[in-house]
């Protein structure tokens, strides 16, 4: 198959995750948030009673069915 | 030129498998560029058709075409899509070939009965432009009368049962109106409420004294939050346009956690847009000079998808061609610059954008902003550009910082 004939391919977007102290996307992995300088994986009360942690946790369930599909 | 409606329905949604295998979800069709408004912010120029659009039966096999590339969602758009004759056959054949099919108008002379049978077409949504209040809109849209045409075809949606939305473009003085014409816009019925900044292209570089300076976003965004939550409380979503961004602090009201966030330009990645006369572009709103693919009257689109250089731009694209302040920022290799439309008018080239609540705010930490100054006309043809300069300064002592 030449260049011309193979089926297009792209990137994905890169995965961003909440700071789950200051509510601002970061980059997955991420420990010390580069926004508000805390720590990005503990969670605060807003992030909490906020109803982020389910939606976190939906997040984590669609990226794994996803790569599943892979 | 308006972007689509009901933004986020889920058969819109990428998924991993439609980034990778660059699948053209989304299609926003101009089926012609006639039109009965005299809009001073259109990009497109509309106004008489093009001088070789598609046949009906060139665009039922656009409509196939599509189809057989995994396109799910046509958005036809104009000028003003119904002044084409045919415009309710093509309604019917994306519906026939299982593609979601919605419309954008600026509702002049669209009478129920029009509404009716799309309706009966299978037109699924029907997304109307309202700039403003009375005298800003039929300022904007250059027709006298417009805006209360434009509440009455809303009106009639609600009651022939078709989901409506409205598109706002956000100009210079339409913010210390946009509560009111919240209230009115539920009142009449909307469901949606997509908002987007005017780009600097084609009439709106004729009338750049419309255009929205980038530092005050400090004032639209806080604004446009408010209104998120106020409308939301009465059954309204209001839904950002690709051009308004990103990742500031109200990002994750309107674009995340639940709904994912900007994942940046989706032009020639997943979405197309396609010129009445059949030529091929990543965005319906791209300068046709710069990202025009090719006729598909004389290649088939497949074709064109796959391998015409002017569609490749985002695939696999990385940080290499962003410049300016958006080449350092944090979020560079998700973002990569927003808005391919918005900048690359402006600017001329892609890669830079200062409509960006992010970096707005991270210049006010330094006690900077920006403006935009035009220093070159847009020539008399659709989708033209001109030339704006970036203007950097210090922020005036005594300047509102919300």
């Amino acid at each position: 198959m030449s260049e011309a004939d193979a089926p297009p391919h792209g990137a994905p977007t890169p995965v961003l995750v909440l700071c789950r102290q200051c509510i601002q996307y970061v980059f997955i992995g991420t420990t010390i948030c580069p926004h508000c300088g805390r720590d990005s994986g503990e969670t605060s009360a807003r992030y909490r009673d906020g109803g982020y942690l389910a939606l976190e946790t939906m997040q984590c369930i669609d990226r794994a069915v996803e790569k599943q599909r892979r | 030129m308006a972007e689509p409606a009901h933004d986020d329905a889920p058969r819109r949604r990428l998924s991993l498998r439609d980034q990778i295998d660059c699948v053209p979800v989304y299609v926003v069709w101009e089926i012609t560029l006639a039109c009965n408004l005299k809009c001073i912010h259109c990009g497109s120029r509309a106004g008489h058709r093009r001088a070789r659009e598609l046949s009906t039966d060139e665009c039922i096999d656009v409509v196939r075409q599509l189809a057989e590339l995994g396109t799910r969602e046509i958005s036809i758009i104009g000028g003003e899509a119904f002044v084409r004759k045919d415009w309710l056959t093509l309604v019917r054949a994306i519906r026939d070939h299982g593609m979601d099919c919605t419309m954008q108008t600026g509702g002049y002379k669209l009478s129920r009965d029009m509404i009716e049978a799309a309706t009966e077409a299978g037109l699924l949504g029907l997304g109307v432009s309202i700039d403003g209040l009375q005298p800003l809109h039929d300022r904007l849209r250059g027709v006298a009368g417009s805006y209360s045409e434009a509440l009455r075809v809303l009106e009639d949606c609600k009651r022939v049962g078709l989901v409506a939305s409205v598109n706002t473009q956000i100009t210079a003085t339409v913010m210390p109106q946009l509560l009111e014409l919240m209230d009115i816009i539920i009142e009449a019925g909307a469901r949606y409420w997509q908002v987007q900044l005017t780009v600097a292209m084609g009439n709106a570089v004729d009338h750049d004294e419309i255009l929205l300076q980038p530092y005050e976003l400090t004032t639209l965004m806080p604004l446009l939050a408010d209104l998120h939550g106020k409308g939301g409380a009465r059954g309204l979503r209001l839904l950002p346009g690709n051009n308004i961004g990103y990742f500031g602090p109200y990002d994750v009201l309107w674009r995340g956690p639940d709904r994912g966030y900007y994942g940046g330009c989706p032009a020639g990645q997943n979405a197309i847009g396609l010129e009445a006369d059949g030529t091929l572009k990543g965005c319906p709103s791209l300068a046709t000079e710069r990202y025009g693919a090719g006729d598909v009257r004389e290649t088939p689109i497949a074709e064109l998808w796959a391998s015409h250089p002017a569609l490749q731009f985002n695939r696999n694209r990385g940080v290499e061609d962003l410049w300016g302040f958006c080449r350092g920022c944090y979020y560079a290799e998700v973002c990569r610059g927003g808005c391919t439309w918005t900048a690359d008018s402006l600017l001329g080239r892609r890669g830079n954008n200062p409509y960006c609540h992010h970096r707005v705010l991270k210049l006010a930490e330094q006690g900077l902003r920006e403006r935009i100054v035009k220093i070159e006309d847009a020539p008399a043809l659709p989708f033209a550009t001109g030339r704006f300069a970036l203007v950097e300064e210090p922020i005036p002592v005594g300047a509102v910082q919300a």
